[in-house]
């Protein structure tokens, strides 16, 4: 039994037939090479003003820290450096690329998208949580909506979008729409977020001890 | 060792993905289970060859969505077997044992690096390469290890270790176990080893806190000063020896940085598990 009809690179190369050009903050602009990605902010800079270069692990790089020198550990941080240019000859570097930049947002949009993945509730996320992080499931709604909004901000915080409800059939309706807006631009592929990822959880428990600590418990 | 149902032109049929611990807060966490990943990656053994983390991404959720592969192989790139592959990897992967049935899809479930008996080989070349020229008869070698519940495996992976190279002829003069939190304690190498060199071995899988200040410290390669030899990183690896205690140190990276990583990733895949005789349908 075969899972996919299509590979992910084909997936990729018929969203790149249709328009699509930009994913977080990136940009991909077709070239006599093939494919350049760039900032998107870089998208119009003279390509002499801005470092080449031509492996889809530079991206991996390029990723790694912010323009002040600190770390990068969440990709979906919306603080991509700019300067660059990456090169690329074929679709397949293309996506390899895209993993690096974006881990997972090919993948995860497609999947989505063919309706093969089910985001866990936040609640869910928190409850199956063992360890250091059992004390996660005791945030209740209201405390999930507030870790969220405080946490996974677009415009600050994090580019990716959030799949996710607070609970089955419970909705956020305290975030910005373009954090749970899943559909953005027809050029643009969302870098969906399926499930809490690691450092929402464990600001989770940050929130959950503090909030027990002021209450006495 | 390799097992013939699971064979080489299986692999390239199939996906590698390695498992990681990852780390928010340091960088040099992932990179050498990304370095093994590039390495097996140009090797070509397998259509393809991914990479997930806990602490940073893709994280373990979401990486079966990144791939194309019907038939997986998941490797744990962590130094023992205990709470997370155990526990934490097979609950976020959704495995249903060693070897899953899933939406179409094959996952076995290696053991993880740290435990396979390749590991001595690794060892041996680490010990001769950092310090060349000793005679093995006059090193001791201290393989070191956190201990404490953190990892409640690590130690037994570290004995086994400490017996493989006894017993390999590798000639050393002795080979001992120390622990940064337990008895016997590596602040104390110099009770525990009697040689004129020591040549000292972390068994973690990326270089961190640990290797670049807690372990120095420890031996008393450097004064407790956080953040001064953070600032250096591996400036700690490039001193040696250390005169120390009457003795000549040879401090020695993170055993998991080495290149040979990858070849044990590929001997825990040879030894997968196999298929169960009554698949889920």
């Amino acid at each position: 039994m075969t899972l996919h009809t299509k590979s992910l690179t084909e997936e990729l190369a018929d969203w790149l037939a249709q328009g699509g050009r930009r994913i977080g903050e990136i940009v991909i602009l077709p070239s006599a090479e093939g494919w350049e990605v760039r900032h998107v902010d870089d998208a119009e800079s003279p390509a002499t003003s801005l470092t080449a270069h031509k492996t889809p692990e530079a991206a991996r790089e390029i990723s790694k820290y912010d323009a002040a020198g600190q770390y990068r550990p969440l990709k979906g941080a919306p603080n991509l450096v700019h300067g660059w240019r990456l090169i690329l000859d074929t679709t397949a570097s293309l996506r390899d690329a895209l993993d690096f930049f974006y881990p997972a947002a090919l993948g995860n949009w497609v999947a989505f998208t063919q309706g093969r993945a089910t985001p866990s509730p936040i609640r869910e996320t928190f409850a199956r949580q063992t360890g250091m992080y059992r004390i996660t499931g005791l945030l209740d709604e209201d405390d999930c909506r507030a870790v969220v909004a405080d946490n996974c901000a677009y415009a600050t915080n994090c580019r990716r979008r959030i799949a996710w409800p607070v609970a089955a059939g419970v909705p956020f309706d305290n975030l910005p729409p373009e954090k749970t807006n899943l559909e953005p631009a027809p050029d643009e592929m969302p870098v969906l977020c399926l499930h809490a990822c690691s450092l929402l959880v464990a600001s989770a428990r940050t929130y959950i001890k503090k909030k027990r600590a002021a209450a006495g418990q | 060792m390799a097992d013939s149902s699971v064979s080489s032109s299986t692999w390239r049929d199939a996906a590698l993905v390695i498992l990681g611990h990852g780390s928010t807060q340091n960088p040099d966490s992932s990179t050498p289970t990304w370095q093994h990943a590039d390495e097996l990656r140009r090797r070509g053994l397998f259509r393809e060859v991914q990479c997930a983390f806990w602490k940073e991404e893709p994280g373990f959720r979401e990486v079966m969505h990144m791939i194309d592969s019907d038939h997986v192989f998941v490797v744990p790139n962590f130094i023992s077997e205990g709470y997370f592959t155990r526990d934490v990897l097979p609950r976020e992967l959704e495995l249903q044992g060693p070897v899953t049935h899933a939406g179409g899809r094959t996952i076995r479930y290696c053991d993880p690096v740290g435990i396979h008996p390749s590991m001595t080989r690794l060892l041996l070349k680490r010990a001769a390469e950092i310090a060349p020229g000793v005679p093995p008869s006059e090193i001791s070698l201290v393989i070191v290890g956190h201990g404490t519940s953190l990892n409640e495996n690590s130690t037994a992976a570290i004995k086994s270790q400490v017996e493989l190279i006894r017993a390999s002829g590798a000639g050393f003069g002795e080979v001992v176990d120390a622990y940064m939190e337990e008895e016997p304690l590596v602040a104390r190498w110099d009770e525990l080893t009697t040689a004129p060199n020591v040549v000292v071995v972390p068994f973690f899988i990326a270089d961190g806190l640990h290797s670049y200040e807690d372990i120095p410290v420890l031996l008393g390669l450097t004064e407790n000063s956080p953040g001064a030899i953070s600032a250096n990183q591996g400036e700690v690896f490039r001193r040696n020896p250390y005169a120390l205690r009457g003795r000549q140190l040879f401090y020695s990276a993170a055993i998991g940085t080495d290149e040979l990583m990858a070849d044990v990733i590929m001997d825990q895949v040879a030894a997968a598990p196999q298929e169960s005789t009554s698949p889920a349908a």
